[in-house]
């Protein structure tokens, strides 16, 4: 690995699970004050809206919990736009975020997230202050990002185009050997297919040397997100990686989204009906830093297990 | 027919893949920030031992292999089969070559082994990790060589062939590790 700068101060000591408890939950109640120390400085204000709700936002791969009276938020935005739309101002909310079925080194059903909304910025200027947060937080220096559009991503690490055929594809992720030649190209959408190329061929290989910002996400993947005014074919949507893992995703909120086509609702679940305040949403970016997930960077640690006080 | 959600994968669970048995050896769950979600597995193939990954959409099932293990005792080989019992019930199974594999030479009448049965049928035969068998040939012994760390071939009652220390004699009972194949210990009757 080459040597990274670190940010404010030196990079504290490796999190292991070995640890004692005392020191783990030290160096997790340290980042947390980072966040805020880092949002307080810049005015955004801290929120804490409510984790319960009786109507979903329309995600086609995220699974709300269910609970008692309702779904348990898979992430704060639900209760965040209405209070954007009201006229609140930058706000942020560091809350635990619930996804049924997540499950893994790097998932669990529930993280904590921190979710937060900046007026009139575009997505580079949000881009930079997730990295400038990392920084603050003990990550590599915002300055040693790699900037680059998700084509771009896809084409060096795939060889393929990420808006190609299922058939094209498909061929590419046999040929990375990630799919088996006797599945058909037909099983699954296209944009499954370049889920599962982004996932296992370009994703690992994001940011080994340094924080990555992709940009420019397929519009067809990101209903929430404002197109480019350039090539609609992209959305104003990004994601950071370190390390090979995903740590943030934001964009440019949509004014009026479109309707999610394919977005599955759970049984007995109903549709927020966000038209009472859509049309005052100001304009705004918005983003999501997995925090779990940027400790388990910051420290070393092997899963996000290692990193959750009660894994 | 059982099968199992891709959310129940853990390693060692038993799936049935293009008709062969396989164990899962790792699970990983990947997804991308707002993508399909996916289990990126290894498995083992139980017959041959051959690891191969295979990807498979969150939420889907795979159909279980019908794999369980079972501890029988070895009785006797008709030099087709290899048949063994069930001490708790006496049922009595046979093995093939197949099954058994190299690991004959290390069935001793009596001993506890481990059969891997798919469709009830066995397809593995794991020998006990140490077994005793009696020397049957091997060149006069050195006695009072017990140092010089020199070593034989040795002939056992089951046809094995082991390296063994040189102040070993024919005609004594000896212990062998059966996954290496290396001689342990002398065994004083």
């Amino acid at each position: 690995m080459s040597p990274r700068r670190p940010g404010n101060d030196a990079q504290p000591a490796p999190l292991h699970p070995a640890l004692p408890l005392r020191q783990r939950l030290a160096r997790r109640a340290r980042l947390l004050r980072d966040i805020r120390a880092f949002f307080a400085a810049r005015e955004v204000l801290e929120v804490d809206t409510p984790l319960r709700t009786q109507a979903v936002v329309p995600e086609v791969h995220i699974r709300p919990l269910a609970c008692e009276g309702g779904w348990l938020l898979p992430s704060p935005e639900r209760y965040l736009k209405p209070l954007l739309a009201a006229g609140s101002g930058d706000i942020y909310q560091l809350s635990h975020a619930f996804r049924a079925g997540e499950s893994g080194r790097h998932h669990a059903e529930e993280f904590l997230l921190c979710e937060w909304y900046r007026l009139g910025k575009t997505i580079e200027e949000l881009a930079q202050e997730v990295l400038e947060l990392m920084a603050t937080c003990g990550g590599p220096a915002a300055d040693s990002a790699r900037w680059l559009r998700y084509e771009q991503s896809f084409l060096e690490h795939c060889e393929a185009h990420p808006l190609a055929s299922s058939a094209e594809l498909h061929a590419a992720a046999v040929k990375r050997g990630v799919a088996s030649e006797g599945a058909s190209p037909d099983s699954l959408p296209a944009a499954s297919w370049r889920d599962l190329l982004m996932s296992l061929c370009v994703q690992p290989a994001l940011g080994a040397d340094g924080p990555v910002v992709l940009t420019h996400f397929p519009a067809s993947d990101s209903p929430l997100a404002t197109p480019d005014a350039e090539d609609a074919r992209w959305a104003q949507r990004f994601e950071v990686f370190w390390g090979g893992l995903e740590l943030a995703n934001g964009c440019r909120e949509a004014r009026a989204p479109d309707a999610v086509a394919g977005a599955a609702l759970p049984a007995g679940a109903e549709y927020l009906d966000t038209t009472q305040w859509s049309a005052d949403l100001p304009d705004c970016a918005g983003v999501a830093l997995g925090v779990d997930r940027l400790l388990m960077r910051l420290t070393g640690a092997p899963s996000l297990e290692a990193v959750q006080p009660n894994p | 027919m059982a099968s199992y959600n891709t959310n129940e994968f853990k390693s060692g669970l038993k799936l049935l893949i293009d008709g062969e048995p396989y164990s899962i050896v790792e699970n990983e769950f990947v997804k991308p920030g707002k993508g399909q979600a996916f289990n990126r597995v290894k498995i083992r193939n139980i017959k041959s031992g051959r690891v191969i990954e295979r990807t498979f959409k969150s939420g889907d099932s795979v159909e279980a292999a019908d794999v369980v293990e079972v501890d029988m005792q070895y009785l006797y080989t008709d030099g087709e089969f290899w048949h063994f019992m069930d001490p708790k019930s006496y049922e009595q199974i046979s093995a093939d070559a197949n099954a058994v594999g190299d690991n004959n030479v290390w069935l001793k009448e009596q001993d506890e082994c481990t059969l891997t049965l798919w469709n009830d049928t066995p397809i593995q035969v794991l020998p006990p990790n140490q077994v005793e068998m009696k020397i049957i040939e091997t060149d006069p012994g050195l006695r009072g060589d017990t140092a010089t760390g020199g070593t034989k071939p040795a002939k056992l009652e089951s046809g094995a062939v082991v390296s063994v220390p040189l102040f070993i004699e024919e005609g004594e009972v000896i212990r062998v590790d059966t996954r290496s194949g290396e001689y342990l210990s002398r065994v004083k009757k």
